[in-house]
């Protein structure tokens, strides 16, 4: 982890469902994606990564399937359940007023 | 998430670890090697590669921790947010959620009480070892009118040596003595044991040692072993005692130990080996050496490990023959043999089947309220789950939410139930029926409990899955035509159908009910053949070495028969060997006519009663006298006998001066010739709905017996005179004891125990039954006038009278009613025909019995429409502009 920043667990489920949004991806390919689109700055270990996954998957949001990667591994896969798409949503929206509420408080 | 699914994830959650754990290890295998992959390609050696994927793994262990953790959280986080879900929705309607608790609690909560009670008197296993091996061997002598008598003497010696099926065999003979050690003197209840019986029945002493082989060759009762009980009232469960020397019948006696506290003598009833005994002693003489006929013991046998009853059995008849062969007697012999444990829960097994059936029933009726209720819950919320669906929510959602409302239901109603049933098995104690008197031990232990669980699960079950009909046929069209007031009435089909179902079971239940309250009226009607009303009784020894001569005991019972008859209010007096539903022994013994005969003698129930006892107890002289004074111990023997035995014995002429040959000293053969002086009425003192044996009366001089039970009649209330008895015998002899003092008529109340038990519950559930159905039926009543409001508006507007309102609901009232009593009459009948063993006296087609509940139904029903009847009459034509 070094430089990247430590996650709120909230966080971490919004990131993990925005991730998915797009299409199935197994562990390591939603460590990287996250990796890339924040530029290194969240690096999340398998030892959030997976938690949060399975705790997700009970919940409902993600469901796990084993397929083949590219590579021609086999790999437990996650999809956005559309249960999973409406919970993004609503945590879309949660996010955007505490971020607007933190700007205001960081501006006054 | 689905529901199933969400079950489902639980399960494995709890069960399926090692599973999914394989599964999780492979998806972390395949991450580190996909690591190791791309350290590869970005150029590093494969060590290099392995030892950075594994630092950035960072702790396997903890990892998969974690992740478990993960799992199981989660799911019981769901069934805890489902549950609270379910919470919040159950208390939006508080009133209707009250009543399905309330009601399905009654029911859940009878029926846990009843399984305890059917638990711990059929199905709980006798408190010894291995009881299942346990037998009972009666004599046979069904031609002399006793199919189940007691063994002699040498019959026990001979089943224990001339048979090869039993480890051991054993004999118990009930009896009192006078324990006059420390304080008052005290007659308690005793077993003479042979030496086999408690190792047979694997009890352990709580302190010394059991009876050895030689306390019982040795003859004499100079031994004795006490009750737990005993031992605490008596002698202050002082561990010294043992070794020590008690009196007993003014005999030092050595207590050779003290018996476990659990420890309790459970026999058939009519063993006439009491629960109330509390010490034990060898026989005090040899039995193995007694006449062969003098039939006394009650024998309990345990088989080798392996054998059967039936090869037990096949042994003992084999035994029979040889001895039928060796000691030829008129009525041959024959045994029988039983298990112990099912003829000890022979009798009860019909009454609670009946019980049973009952709170079955009444279970059914009151889950059948829950149902309504949720299904009219569904029915007023189709609006809400239509939006819902046409949200998204899918019906897979409706699904878990259902579940868990009904779930939810069933426990809450189970909770409820279990403080229900807690207070019901006390008021069942209260009740105190002699049948039933491993009562005691009723408990509701985990297996009732889990039985009880199992019920509301099964319930809960079907709570969730009724009200989905309601749901699924709220499609998004018609809830919305619903609310915009289009849709054709709904009748409440389903609910109608539950409501008239309540109706047919109530009407079966009260028919039961009806049925046994009938039996027992029938009972209480029977006349015993004495007046047991304004009776006192109470027992005293008639022998003490106090009073040696047959002389000094006559006149100890004359002197206690002045004293008690000069007691203010008190008109006669007079001394019995036997009460009447006496929990001692029976005592009877054969009777003839002739000199010597080869025909099997028929028997007689024996008793030996005091001048004055005969009137006293109210017993009707049908020709003759009763006794005197006169008839002593020097006076020619004389007897009374019944009318049965006069009948039989001297068919159309009188028994009057006749003579008769008898066995009052129970020798094993009538020797001795008494001359019969009068005849009286059959006394119902053993079995109140049958006559069973005839019966001879012996002067109580003439026929000792020890101790005697005195009854004294007066004009006031028995239970009172209770002191004034106590201190007259204190006055006459402080020494004497003076024991079960009670009113007679208590001893013919426990005779009736077990109807007036049975009538009771059935009754109460019958009566529970009753409101619950009166509650369904308004329920839905009160329903379709809600429903119908805007259309009795309109008829009001359009000329229709409140009257001709208020009969269109009563007339929706009298179709449940009407068609539930049809089917229940349907099923009354056969249930009549079910319980049949339990009646007496009544036709399981009675007619009082099926005529009386139906307008007992109709008029509960008529009670639970009062209200919508009110709220239909006062509609009015606002009703409709409103809806509008």
């Amino acid at each position: 982890m070094g430089k990247s920043t430590e996650l709120l667990r909230g966080t971490l489920d919004l990131m993990l469902l925005k991730t998915l949004e797009l299409g199935p991806r197994h562990g390591i390919s939603v460590a990287e994606r996250i990796r890339q689109t924040t530029a290194g700055t969240f690096d999340v270990s398998p030892g959030s990564l997976f938690p949060a996954l399975h705790r997700l998957e009970q919940n409902g949001f993600i469901r796990g399937s084993w397929t083949q990667s590219a590579e021609g591994r086999r790999v437990k896969a996650y999809t956005l359940t559309p249960q999973g798409r409406r919970q993004l949503a609503v945590e879309k929206r949660e996010w955007a007023r505490i971020a607007l509420a933190m700007a205001q408080v960081l501006e006054s | 998430m689905r529901p199933l699914a969400r079950l489902g994830s639980l399960w494995r959650g709890i069960v399926q670890r090692s599973r999914m754990d394989a599964e999780l290890d492979e998806e972390l295998d395949g991450y580190f090697e996909e690591l190791v992959a791309r350290k590869l390609a970005a150029g590093a050696s494969p060590d290099e590669a392995r030892r950075a994927a594994r630092r950035e793994m960072g702790g396997v262990q903890q990892l998969k921790q974690a992740v478990r953790e993960s799992w199981l959280v989660s799911s019981w986080d769901a069934v805890l947010q489902d549950v609270r879900q379910a919470w919040r929705g159950l208390r939006s309607t508080p009133g209707m959620s009250m009543l399905a608790v309330v009601t399905f609690a009654l029911g859940i909560g009878s029926a846990t009480a009843i399984l305890g009670v059917v638990r711990a008197t059929l199905f709980a296993p006798l408190p010894y070892r291995d009881p299942s091996r346990l037998l009972l061997v009666w004599a046979d002598l069904t031609a002399a009118g006793h199919p189940r008598a007691p063994l002699s003497g040498p019959e026990l010696h001979d089943l224990g040596h001339r048979t090869s099926s039993f480890e051991s065999v054993a004999g118990v003979w009930a009896n009192s003595i006078t324990l006059s050690h420390h304080g008052e003197p005290e007659f308690v209840r005793i077993g003479f044991v042979t030496a086999s019986f408690f190792p047979l029945l694997g009890v352990q002493p709580a302190a010394g040692r059991l009876f050895a082989q030689a306390d019982d060759v040795d003859g004499q009762s100079t031994s004795i072993l006490l009750s737990f009980g005993l031992w605490q009232r008596r002698f202050g469960g002082d561990p010294g005692i043992v070794g020590r020397a008690i009196t007993v019948n003014d005999r030092p006696t050595i207590v050779l130990g003290v018996l476990p506290a659990g420890f309790r003598l459970l026999l058939p009833h009519d063993a006439g080996v009491p629960d109330s005994i509390e010490a034990f002693q060898p026989f005090p003489w040899r039995i193995a050496e007694g006449p062969r006929g003098q039939r006394f013991l009650r024998v309990v046998a345990r088989t080798k490990p392996g054998v059967g009853l039936v090869e037990a059995r096949q042994d003992v008849d084999r035994m029979a023959a040889q001895l039928s062969r060796e000691f030829p007697n008129p009525g041959g012999t024959a045994f029988k043999t039983v298990g112990l444990e099912a003829d000890i829960t022979k009798p009860l097994r019909g009454p609670l089947f009946v019980v049973t059936a009952s709170v079955a029933l009444l279970l059914v009726i009151s889950a059948v309220n829950v149902l309504g209720v949720l299904i009219a819950r569904a029915a007023a919320r189709r609006r809400e789950i239509a939006v819902r669906v046409a949200l998204g929510a899918g019906l897979s959602r409706i699904l878990r939410l259902s579940l868990a409302e009904g779930l939810t239901l069933a426990a809450l109603g189970a909770a409820v139930g279990v403080v229900v049933a807690r207070a019901g098995l006390s008021l069942l104690l209260a009740l105190q029926p002699e049948a039933l008197r491993r009562l005691g031990e009723v408990t509701l232990d985990w297996r009732v409990l889990a039985w009880t669980s199992g019920l509301a699960l099964a319930w809960g079950a079907l709570f969730a899955l009724a009200p989905l009909r309601e749901y699924a046929r709220g499609g998004v069209a018609t809830a919305l035509a619903a609310a915009r007031g289009e849709a054709r009435r709904m009748r409440p089909r389903a609910r109608s159908a539950l409501v008239i179902a309540q109706v047919a079971l109530t009407l079966v239940l009260l028919t039961g009910a009806g049925l046994l309250a009938r039996t027992f009226a029938r009972i209480l009607a029977i006349d015993p053949g004495f007046r047991a009303a304004s009776v006192l009784s109470f027992r005293v020894p008639s022998a003490t070495p106090r009073y040696p001569t047959p002389a000094a005991r006559d006149a100890l019972a004359r002197t206690l028969r002045t004293a008690l008859g000069a007691l203010p209010s008190v008109t006669s007096v007079g001394a019995t060997s036997h009460l009447p539903y006496d929990t001692i022994p029976n005592w009877g013994g054969p009777y003839s006519l002739v000199e010597a005969t080869d025909e099997a003698l028929p028997s007689a129930d024996y008793r030996s009663v005091g001048p004055g006892l005969l009137e006293t107890a109210g017993v009707e002289l049908l020709s003759g006298r009763f006794f005197t004074d006169a008839d002593g111990p020097q006076a020619e023997p004389v007897a009374i006998v019944d009318e049965l035995l006069a009948r039989k014995a001297w068919p159309g002429a009188s028994p009057l001066g006749q003579r008769l040959r008898v066995d009052p000293f129970s020798s094993g053969s009538p020797n001795t010739w008494v001359r019969v002086v009068g005849v009286v009425r059959h006394v119902r003192h053993r079995s109140l709905v049958e006559a069973l044996n005839e019966q001879v009366y012996f002067p109580l001089s003439q026929a000792f017996r020890n101790p005697v039970a005195y009854l004294v009649r007066t004009t006031g209330d028995p239970a009172a005179l209770a002191p004034a008895v106590r201190a007259a015998v204190r006055g006459v002899d402080p020494t004497l004891p003076i024991y079960e003092t009670q009113p007679l008529a208590s001893n013919l109340e426990r005779a009736r125990g077990v109807e007036r038990f049975t009538m009771i519950l059935v009754g109460v559930f019958a009566g529970m039954a009753l409101v619950l159905a009166a509650i369904g039926v308004y329920g839905v009543i009160a329903y379709l006038v809600v429903e119908r409001r805007r259309e009795f508006g309109v008829r009001l507007a359009l000329g229709a009278t409140r009257r001709q309102i208020g009969v269109l609901v009563l007339l929706e009232g009298a179709k449940l009613v009407g068609i539930g009593a049809a089917l229940g009459l349907l099923g009354a009948i056969a249930a009549g025909q079910l319980i049949r063993a339990q009646l007496f006296g009544v036709g399981p087609a009675d007619a009082l019995a099926y005529g009386a509940p139906l307008p007992v139904l109709v008029g509960a029903a008529l009670v639970a429409c009062l209200w919508p009847v009110r709220c239909a009459t006062a509609a009015s034509v606002l009703d409709v502009l409103r809806a509008e």
